[in-house]
């Protein structure tokens, strides 16, 4: 019998899960194999090694550039189950509402691939992307070590003397850049217009603002993954972070009091997507779309629930998740009993409830998207300078 | 250029010209035999100039029909009315006019000789930053005087590609989206103005020419070359516009052409650039001229360069993955 070549997914730790691997190819039957790497590293691959993946699972962000790159095949609406119920277009769910609306370049404005090439918002029969895990992240502090009163979270905080020498930040740029951004308009610092689609003029203010507070001992240091912020907040006395999901479980599981900020200015929401190559074709192809489909069947979506994240199809998920899981993590109510991550170990007492409410509340709540925006190379620049400016 | 003349004794030739004519000589004199493959990176590093001149050179005998492009890269020696066999000769063997490449240098103005080369080192960084220029270790890595350092500088200063800070120190980059918006916005004013002027004079001929070109690109979209693409843009950008007899407004125009920094480098470390809709566009435009409507291909013109500042746009995007590539060490990172 010939051996199968895998189908080969690039992307990182947070979304290419062995357990997701096994149960993908115990239903598919077909070989698959999962990369997973660093998000800078994913994206430098998926824009300049078109040959070396098959499907893309990362960022929309990451397939934007890669877009543009033309590394990516347009993905056919008519080889994705329901198509239009996964994005809620007709009924205008609260799903599409958010990606399609928000200040900056919301994801579900580059979902659709139009007849000249470029991406928007208006429905073709061809996507850049097929999204799937998305959330409403802002950031977390202990809080047996922080006096706060949940109402009057800020992402000021990040950039306040309160909590000076015990801040951590996402390494990221796009979304640090992004996540500093909301904090020194908090503040009255800097008065964005457009806090997702920043100006060289803001930018440069915004770094100088960082790099002299960097200089100052404000920031404990930088983090790029969910190890890296459990590292961080156990070796450098941190007491507050930008954070998503994964940290937040993480540190949990490892019990630290992390409660996940809901911050009165909105969210910061983000969408990961899976896209395809454009050197697939013939069998492989096939199996692309297969798992692309497979993604949307519900259990996926049940594991990624247990991290906090949220999954394109929730009525599917809904039936591969316990009623008090459900309860919990997508209808925001306080847990009925104590709930689980996918290894077994307890993350969620009895009683707790998620901050921030419902999927749809949470949704609603989202004040600007993880964005490529116009000045994106520069900003990728100028955040490397904060990063490398030295602690004094 | 007649048999044997001698070269290279011409005032103050561009290094197209000399490498042209140093080209020429070696085919007339039957050194170079008709269906030499004449490709641009060996003759440049036989000629020690940047591949630029060399391939203007190549393009100008073309239009002379002195070489012919043909199914491989680079051209063939002859007209092209003969099917010849591709000859493939080591360039390295064939008697190059030396001392004539010489003597002609010598004219050159100094700074012409190290101009493009400096350009192009400076263009491939400015998408990564803002870059302070030395003066002294510009002029130690080509062993020339601060006076040549100072005129090439100026003379990159006049086409927009290095500015002086308020301290007087020469800097470039860094190239950012509101520079690419704004560098668009002026070309399509001044574009637009200079293609009503130039409208009346361009003949139906070379329109028609144009366009035939436009189409057969269209046919072979796959396996353009750069050069082609070059050719493609210079015929509507440059070729057009050349009619032009307000100088002050030509040379407003050359000060505009920072922006192919983004395609170039884009083509170099991402992927190749995708040109369809820049083909329909320029074909757009050439029609209405064709169809004596200029004000409809001024129009057209301009909606083209807007669509255009999008697309550079979204690549300048793209490059942000890009590692700073290894440059110069005249150049010097500056925040």
């Amino acid at each position: 019998m010939r051996k199968q070549t895998p189908l080969r997914v690039l992307g990182t730790p947070d979304t290419l899960i062995e357990q997701i691997r096994l149960r993908a190819e115990q239903d598919l039957q077909f070989p698959i194999a999962f990369e997973p790497l660093d998000g800078i590293d994913v994206q430098q691959r998926a824009v300049m090694e078109p040959g070396s993946f098959d499907v893309l699972d990362h960022w929309s962000v990451t397939a934007e550039l890669a877009w543009t790159a033309g590394t990516l095949a347009p993905i056919r609406t008519d080889r994705i189950d329901d198509c239009d119920v996964l994005l809620g277009i007709s009924d205008n769910s609260p799903f599409w509402q958010a990606i399609s609306n928000g200040k900056g370049t919301a994801p579900g404005r580059k979902l659709f691939v139009q007849p000249d090439g470029t991406l928007s918002k208006d429905p073709t029969g061809f996507l850049s992307m097929m999204p799937t895990v998305h959330n409403m992240d802002s950031f977390g502090y202990c809080v047996d070590q922080v006096d706060a009163v949940p109402e009057q979270e800020s992402w000021g905080w990040l950039l306040s003397n309160r909590f000076r020498g015990r801040i951590a930040l996402t390494a990221h740029p796009s979304i640090g850049i992004v996540e500093v951004a909301l904090a020194a308009q908090a503040l009255g610092l800097i008065k964005f217009n457009d806090v997702g689609n920043l100006t060289v003029d803001e930018i440069d203010r915004l770094v100088e603002v960082l790099i002299d507070l960097k200089r100052r001992g404000h920031f404990a240091g930088l983090w790029a993954s969910t190890d890296e912020i459990v590292q961080i907040f156990e070796e450098r006395n941190v007491i507050l972070s930008t954070i998503w999901s994964q940290g937040i479980m993480a540190l949990r599981a490892r019990k630290f009091e992390i409660r996940n900020a809901n911050p009165r200015e909105g969210y910061r929401g983000w969408l990961d997507g899976l896209a395809l190559s454009a050197a697939l074709e013939g069998e492989q192809l096939d199996h692309a779309y297969r798992f692309l489909n497979w993604w949307q069947s519900g259990w996926p979506g049940s594991v990624m629930a247990r991290y906090g994240i949220y999954t394109t199809r929730p009525d599917k998920v809904e039936k591969q998740l316990a009623p008090a899981e459900w309860a919990y993590w997508y209808a925001g109510k306080p847990a009925s009993e104590v709930l689980f991550d996918n290894s077994g170990s307890p993350i969620v007492r009895a009683g707790q409830s998620r901050n921030g409410g419902s999927y749809e509340t949470r949704l609603g709540a989202v004040v600007v998207w993880n964005t490529v925006m116009n000045e994106h190379n520069y900003v990728t620049r100028k955040w490397n300078e904060f990063v490398l400016a030295l602690n004094q | 250029m007649p048999a044997n003349a001698p070269i290279g004794f011409q005032e103050r030739k561009s290094r197209k010209q000399t490498a042209a004519d140093i080209l020429s000589y070696l085919v007339d004199t039957g050194k170079l035999k008709p269906g030499t493959v004449l490709v641009e990176g060996p003759i440049a590093d036989r000629l020690g100039m940047s591949r630029m001149p060399v391939r203007e050179a190549l393009k100008l005998l073309e239009e002379k029909k002195a070489v012919h492009r043909f199914d491989g890269r680079g051209y063939l020696v002859g007209s092209g009315r003969k099917n010849l066999a591709p000859i493939r000769v080591d360039l390295r063997n064939i008697e190059w006019p030396d001392s004539a490449v010489q003597a002609d240098s010598v004219r050159l103005p100094a700074s012409d000789q190290i101009m493009a080369e400096v350009q192009d080192a400076i263009t491939a960084v400015i998408p990564f930053g803002c870059y302070r220029i030395s003066e002294t270790e510009l002029g130690m890595s080509y062993h020339v005087s601060r006076t040549v350092v100072r005129e090439t500088l100026h003379r990159l200063f006049h086409l927009g590609i290095v500015e002086k800070d308020r301290w007087s120190h020469w800097i470039a980059g860094p190239l950012t989206a509101q520079k690419c918006v704004e560098q668009y916005h002026i070309r399509a004013i001044l574009e637009a103005e200079a293609l009503q002027l130039c409208a009346p004079t361009l003949s139906r001929a070379t329109l028609r020419k144009i366009d035939i070109k436009l189409e057969k690109a269209q046919e072979n979209i796959g396996s353009l070359t750069a050069g082609q693409i070059a050719d493609i843009e210079d015929d509507l950008h440059i070729r057009c516009l050349s009619p032009i007899e307000n100088r002050s407004l030509d040379n407003l125009i050359q000060r505009c052409q920072l922006l192919l920094v983004v395609h170039r480098v884009f083509a170099d470390h991402v992927s190749t650039v995708q040109h369809a809709q820049m083909l329909l566009e320029h074909r757009t435009i050439i029609k209405h001229l064709i169809d004596n409507r200029p004000d409809d291909a001024c129009a057209a013109l301009k909606a083209h360069l807007h669509k255009a500042t999008q697309r550079t746009i979204e690549r300048l995007k793209v490059l942000s993955v890009v590692r700073l590539p290894d440059h110069p060490g005249y150049l010097k990172p500056f925040h």
